[in-house]
């Protein structure tokens, strides 16, 4: 997983799916965050400790953004009925 | 064949596992999609077990990754703390408000896989059963059934015996489809690409038979048992026009010659009872009758065939030993014991009794038994099959029914080794537990012949069960004694 800073927003592109080790280094790095920004474009696939990790950063006031999520992350917040907690950006291309 | 992976309670393994399970599936036959969604359901069971069915302590599981033409099936056997998953649904709101996701990742499982069941077996720990169904093109896309015949006259025709090959298999699907409409049993015949896999994988071998204008007209194939060297003689297809010229025969004869020379030890074949043309013709061949399992096929499958049934429907196994017997050694329960031994006479084998050496010692049964269960959701049936045994025998079988509830199971075998010692108290056991006799299953497992034991959890007709051998009446009327039937037929006789 790459990462980088601009200030208080942490960018963060995944290379692999999005589990309990993914989750574990991001909560990590994510520390006092405004906001952070997960480009999606690379990932394969989420599960709930992904999810779990993300509304864990939100609910301690992180804004979450999806960039680019793959439809299997959709697909997933839509089974937890969570579709519409989490921000979503998506580039045409 | 199964693949087996032995895993550590570490987070590290669940990528790995994931990885496998994703490919794995790609190779078994699924879409990527599909696959994805299996490998996702992998991700979240090998999640759970690392996180929390061994808290503080450093243990092992195990992945078994099984699959046939038309299902992938992923077992997780862990041993660690007891838990329910259904004790723990997703509560969205809970979720929301306190943070609390427990339940979430079955939620997420039970959306990505076609069937999840989870086995309590006590001692022997937990499973967890991962099926994916395996999407074909069905030729009713490609062909229609009412396609001209060749007409002509019946004396005119040569036809050609070959063995099939890749170029084959679309012909084969149009053969049993003109034949059958939509009601043959083995559905895997519809989808040419499985028919090719079967083939390349050498899960089966064929042949057909074709005029000497090309037209295939004739169709039957061994295929392979998955853990013995034996195969089920089937998907036998003759069209009309070209019935009573001795096509089926020649196509048996070479394919029992071929199954010599491949090196099988028996050949079986699964008659339906719906009809006794099938068990007929096993008999002409050779074949004697072993064993009557009921409720084996769903009934949907046979509308419009043999006599109108509205129960699943029982067959009958045939079965030819292609390497003659010599002496058995067998360990018979009592209740049993003439009618195996009239089978094993049949079948051309010596019975003897087991020495009293060979006894086991009252009360020496281990505690545990280990079972491989088999479940097949097509058609709503499951094999225990003991892989050794325990006293815990009946407890593990009644615990696998109430797991299953939920799946619409019909019918629950147990097989039993006829050379363990422990065989008899195993039987009186499971026959406690409602368990009947279903017959001698030879050379099943790695082999070996089995005592097969049956437990139908529906009830079930008699007299739309027909029999045609003196031993398969045998069977029927024995196992209709265990079941308390009445039937006209037994009435009569």
């Amino acid at each position: 997983m790459e990462h980088h800073r601009n200030e208080d927003v942490l960018t963060v592109r995944l290379h692999r799916d999005f589990n309990l080790l993914t989750a574990r280094h991001l909560q990590r790095i994510a520390d006092d965050a405004r906001e952070v920004r997960i480009d999606c474009r690379d990932a394969r696939l989420i599960d709930s400790e992904g999810v779990m990790a993300m509304y864990d950063l939100q609910r301690s006031g992180t804004t979450v953004t999806l960039i680019d999520p793959p439809d299997i992350f959709r697909e997933v917040l839509s089974i937890l009925d969570l579709k519409e907690v989490f921000g979503v950006e998506v580039h045409p291309g | 064949m199964d693949i087996q992976l032995q895993l550590r309670n570490h987070p590290g393994v669940i990528g790995p596992a994931t990885d496998f399970a994703y490919k794995w599936g790609l190779n078994a036959g699924l879409a990527r999609q599909k696959a994805l969604h299996l490998a996702l359901a992998v991700d979240e069971l090998v999640t759970d077990v690392v996180q929390f069915a061994f808290p503080g302590q450093e243990a092992t599981f195990d992945l078994t990754f099984r699959f046939d033409l038309a299902t992938t099936e992923v077992i997780i056997r862990e041993r660690g703390e007891p838990f329910d998953p259904d004790r723990h649904p997703y509560d969205r709101s809970d979720a929301l408000a306190n943070g609390n996701f427990e339940g979430a990742g079955f939620e997420i499982i039970r959306h990505c896989v076609d069937d999840f069941a989870f086995l309590n077996k006590g001692w022997q720990g937990k499973e967890f059963r991962l099926v994916q169904h395996i999407e074909a093109e069905h030729i009713a896309d490609h062909y229609p059934a009412d396609a001209p015949d060749e007409v002509r006259g019946a004396d005119d025709i040569d036809y050609r015996l070959h063995f099939v090959g890749p170029d084959d298999v679309e012909d084969i699907a149009k053969l049993i489809y003109r034949v059958y409409g939509y009601s043959y049993v083995k559905e895997d015949l519809y989808y040419p690409d499985r028919i090719e896999r079967a083939l390349k994988g050498d899960d089966k071998f064929g042949v057909m038979v074709r005029t000497d204008r090309g037209r295939a007209v004739g169709y039957f194939a061994v295929l392979r048992s998955t853990d013995s060297e034996i195969g089920e003689v089937g998907e036998a297809v003759v069209e009309p026009d070209h019935r009573r010229r001795g096509l089926m025969k020649r196509m048996l004869e070479a394919l029992l010659d071929e199954s010599r020379s491949r090196g099988l030890k028996g050949a079986f074949g699964e008659a339906v009872t719906i009809h006794t043309i099938s068990q007929r013709v096993n008999q002409h061949f050779g074949m004697e009758s072993c064993a009557l399992l009921l409720a084996f096929h769903v009934q949907e499958r046979f509308q419009g065939v043999g006599k109108e049934t509205s129960q699943p429907v029982s067959v009958v196994i045939d079965f030819t030993p292609l390497e003659p017997y010599d002496t058995v050694t067998a360990y018979l329960p009592e209740c049993y014991a003439d009618l195996i031994r009239r089978v094993y006479h049949a079948l051309g084998a010596e019975v003897t009794r087991p020495s009293p050496e060979g006894e086991p010692i009252a009360g020496a049964l281990p505690r545990e038994a280990d079972i491989d269960a088999r479940i097949n959701y097509q058609f709503k049936n499951v094999e225990l099959v003991v892989e050794s045994a325990g006293d815990d025998v009946a407890e593990q079988a009644l615990q696998t029914i109430d797991d299953l509830d939920h799946e619409g199971i019909n019918v629950v075998y147990a097989d039993l080794p006829i050379d363990d010692p422990h065989t008899p108290a195993m039987t009186t056991r499971l026959r406690d537990a409602g368990f009947v006799l279903a017959g001698l299953m030879p050379r099943f497992h790695q082999e070996r012949d089995y005592l097969r034991l049956q437990r139908p959890l529906i009830d079930l007709d008699p007299d739309d069960i027909l029999v045609h051998s003196d031993l398969a009446h045998a069977l029927k009327s024995h196992i209709g004694d265990e079941l308390t039937w009445s039937t006209t037929e037994m009435k009569m006789s």
